[in-house]
């Protein structure tokens, strides 16, 4: 039994290949992501990273190389549902993915989809709804939501489908603080609780800092991979790849180039006031 | 004297099914040449607030004087309001529409009635103030640019008509960093080199803290602090985080280990002046 | 603009009642058969009966009749000029004159019978909108236009349009109301002017909305494939539609009443 994962191998994509306008939006490609993974992919507009995205789930097929999901090659034009059922995204614009007239037959529309049964249906609108607490929006008009409440909406569309894999492209990019705490909180019990693998993408590196690895990608190439300590403690090829630093990890880099006896790779505020603590 | 609110009140849907009172008592003055920032909850009344400026929103009560006159008066002429006060709203790409960047520019001083050398004067100047050259931009198709491109373009047209005083509904909401710093740096351009009142409405503390002289923060629709930033973030951070907005992650450090009995002053806006802070203390402990 | 935001779109009042949850289908078929005989009628006692029974039905809706009559206010210019049409210009036994104008007996009655006509088929459509959700009535509309699937008709695609339309109508009316604002802060004028000029002045709200909604439509399509959607074939529904008891007896009485009434009358 191959456990659940996805594996990109030599992944090339080409926009409007042999015209005048070509793109190579990504080179050589090469990643595997692990069941209960939670992982980052951040990069600056053009990097690529919504291009990766749209591999996973077949939206888009390889110029070359290869994406393999579950055993499933993303090109077998006969296996696209099954690809579609184990992995769901949640896109950018919370507006934009909500079709329905009401919040549970929204979440509803991918199960009508798969030609699920009413009964299953109906208990996988309600648990779904209830893991991204939204239960009591049950009936609610999806123009009354804020952002953050629909893109939980979103969310609950996806894990009704019971995908192993969710994408989140820049989940937050449009939502205010409030929102974006209310989706990430959600999205990290659904990696803790539910064991979902989450690819998240992003170009906010306080969120890409609550993940087990990051890839970073620049212009179509993987720039940087590995822990988020790691990856952060690069200062200055991630102020290059014009992307930013959490303020924190980038005082605590500071103060340890000064000489100061605190780890460079502290990415949250507490850490650093513990760390201080012993100092000031 | 640029803008002044006196007992500004706002109910939106008044007597109706959905009342809902959106701004309460809102005294404010703001003069010539501040750059400030306006700091609150989505739903605090920020874009409320900001639409009367311009009066696209007249108070249910109270007053709106710009320049010492009143907006709310019956027969004032609003377009000349709404050339002294230039509003950018959030997502502004949204509303480009016209064949090419230089009709998009010109769309402003046109219905100003300005002459065709005027207008193609202004078009050059709002594009060099938001960093995009006449020579490539002008002819191209608003459409054919990046996100952050289009929100510049879209600055640049309220910039046409030269307001005095530059409104600015979250410029940097959905743009990477490179982006959010290329729009904020024109911002900080604009305000310096043309003198032009700048007031900014955001949510991203850090880099708001940063640019303003000036920080007001709202809550349920009233101003509850007004003040230059450090003095807030020094005095005032617990009211903050009792309302739910958060510090800029340096300077919550600070306010934490203040917390914790120790000999730092917290209002700190960047990474330097945190480590600056942290280092002369410890100095100044190995000092005695 | 922002009261349309709070409110659902449609005339539809929620209401607990036997009109309420009545089965779609059985409502617009029903209101069907009623539009139909309101055209077979040649007396006025059919109308008599036949708008009784609609005014029953809203009275067990316990939909105030003043919403009702909001829904016959546009429609009031329509009946009045009906009206007048047929008093002036049918030919028959003159009852006044007033210069050149003659009002008849014949224009008369004319002239009440078709006003009549349109007074109930507005109560009853009325009725209808007012007593069904959009989305029932979408519901509704899809499962008996299946019928037709035999000869092509696109059901599924018609209620999947239906529903997309009702589920955006408040997004765009939002962001309509937010480009006008933009617009209006850097100049625009949407008030003054002939109509010549208000129809151009239009152009920065309408260009800036189309390539809104075309923008949304793309990416709710992707979205939509994301989900495995990929046209009717084999869908499920989630909302269930369940003929009733209490169906069966609405739409015979329905039938009964209407037809009795076209062979009559």
């Amino acid at each position: 039994m191959v456990s659940a994962l996805i594996k990109i191998e030599n992944l090339c994509h080409i926009y409007n290949q042999y015209k005048k306008n070509q793109i190579v939006a990504l080179e050589n490609i090469n990643l595997e992501i692990k069941k209960g993974e939670f992982i980052s992919i951040i990069g600056s507009n053009g990097s690529g990273k919504s291009t990766l995205a749209r591999h996973l789930n077949c939206l888009l097929l390889p110029t070359s190389g290869n994406v393999w999901v579950d055993g499933i090659n993303t090109r077998d034009k006969d296996k696209v549902w099954e690809v579609r059922q184990k992995v769901g995204m949640v896109f950018q614009n919370p507006d934009n993915q909500i079709i329905a007239t009401t919040v549970e037959d929204d979440v509803a529309f991918g199960l009508e989809n798969m030609g699920i049964s009413r009964t299953v249906m109906q208990e996988r609108v309600n648990w779904a709804l209830q893991v991204v607490e939204m239960e009591e929006y049950k009936k609610c008009e999806p123009h009354l939501l804020s952002g953050g409440q629909k893109q939980r909406v979103a969310i609950a569309g996806v894990i009704a489908m019971h995908s192993s894999f969710l994408v989140l492209d820049e989940p937050t990019a449009m939502l205010d603080p409030c929102g974006r705490k209310e989706v990430i909180d959600i999205v990290k019990k659904l990696n803790r609780e539910e064991n979902i693998t989450v690819i998240y993408i992003t170009h906010l590196m306080e969120e890409a800092a609550e993940s087990d690895k990051i890839v970073v990608l620049d212009k179509g190439k993987i720039a940087l991979i590995g822990r988020p300590e790691e990856v952060f403690s690069k200062v200055e090829t991630i102020k290059k790849l014009s992307l930013d630093v959490p303020q924190i990890t980038e005082l605590a880099i500071k103060l340890n180039k000064k000489g100061l006896d605190i780890s460079p790779y502290i990415l949250k505020v507490e850490d650093m006031v513990d760390q201080l603590c012993l100092f000031v | 004297m640029f803008i002044r609110l006196e007992n500004v009140n706002y109910t939106y849907n008044l007597h109706m099914p959905f009342e809902a009172e959106a701004l309460k008592n809102i005294n404010l003055e703001i003069n010539k040449g501040e750059f400030i920032g306006l700091i609150g909850h989505t739903g605090c009344g920020k874009t409320t607030l900001i639409q009367h400026f311009n009066g696209l929103l007249t108070p249910t009560s109270g007053k709106v004087y710009v320049e010492e006159m009143d907006i709310s008066k019956k027969g004032i002429d609003l377009k000349l309001i709404r050339q002294k006060v230039g509003l950018v709203f959030q997502y502004p790409e949204n509303q480009l529409f016209e064949e090419t960047i230089f009709q998009e520019i010109a769309f402003g001083p046109k219905k100003l009635g300005l002459s065709e050398d005027k207008i193609e004067k202004r078009v050059r100047e709002a594009l060099k103030m938001v960093d995009l050259d006449y020579n490539l931009y002008a002819e191209r198709s608003p459409f054919t640019l990046s996100g952050g491109e289009m929100r510049r373009v879209a600055l640049a047209s309220i910039l046409s008509i030269r307001p005095k005083m530059l409104v600015l509904d979250e410029p940097t909401a959905n743009l990477d960093p490179q982006g959010r710093n290329k729009i904020l740096s024109a911002i900080k351009a604009i305000h310096n080199d043309f003198g032009i009142t700048v007031v900014l409405v955001s949510h991203n503390m850090e880099k708001v803290a940063e640019m303003v002289d000036r920080l007001l923060v709202m809550n349920k629709g009233e101003i509850i602090m007004d003040g230059p930033p450090r003095e807030i973030f020094a005095k005032r951070a617990d009211d903050l985080l009792k309302v739910g907005l958060g510090l800029p992650q340096v300077t919550q450090c600070m306010y934490e280990l203040k917390a914790r009995g120790k000999d730092l002053y917290a209002g700190v806006l960047t990474v330097d002046e945190a480590g600056k802070e942290i280092l002369n203390n410890i100095k100044k402990q190995i000092g005695s | 603009m922002k009261m349309l935001r709070n409110i659902s779109f449609g005339q539809y009042i929620p209401r607990e009642s036997l009109i309420h949850n009545l089965d779609p289908r059985i409502k617009i078929l029903s209101c069907l058969a009623i539009i139909i005989s309101l055209f077979l009628i040649t007396e006025f006692w059919g109308y008599l009966i036949l708008g009784t029974f609609v005014m029953i039905g809203i009275i067990i809706s316990q939909i105030h009749p003043k919403f009702v009559f909001k829904g016959l206010r546009p429609i009031l210019f329509i009946i009045m000029f009906t009206l007048v049409i047929h008093l002036f210009m049918t030919e028959g036994e003159v009852l006044y004159q007033l210069s050149f104008l003659k009002i008849t007996k014949e224009g008369l009655v004319k002239g009440l019978f078709i006003s009549c006509r349109l007074f109930i088929l507005i109560l009853a459509t009325s009725l209808l909108t007012l007593a069904t959700s959009p989305i029932s009535l979408t519901d509704g509309i899809e499962r008996l236009l299946s019928f037709f699937k035999f000869i092509g008709m696109p059901a599924h695609e018609i209620a999947m349009m239906m529903t997309i339309a009702l589920r955006f109508i408040p997004t765009l009316l939002e962001e309509t109301e937010k480009i006008m604002k933009a617009q209006i802060s850097r100049g625009a004028d949407f008030d003054t002017g002939n109509i010549v000029n208000r129809t151009k002045n239009l152009i920065p709200i309408l260009i800036p909305l189309f390539v809104n909604a075309f923008r949304r439509a793309d990416e709710l399509a992707i979205a939509m494939e994301a989900k495995c959607y990929r046209g009717g074939e084999g869908r499920t529904h989630y909302r269930e539609l369940k003929i009733r008891k209490t169906d069966i007896l609405t739409f015979a009485l329905t039938t009964i009443i209407t037809v009795m009434v076209s062979i009559v009358f």
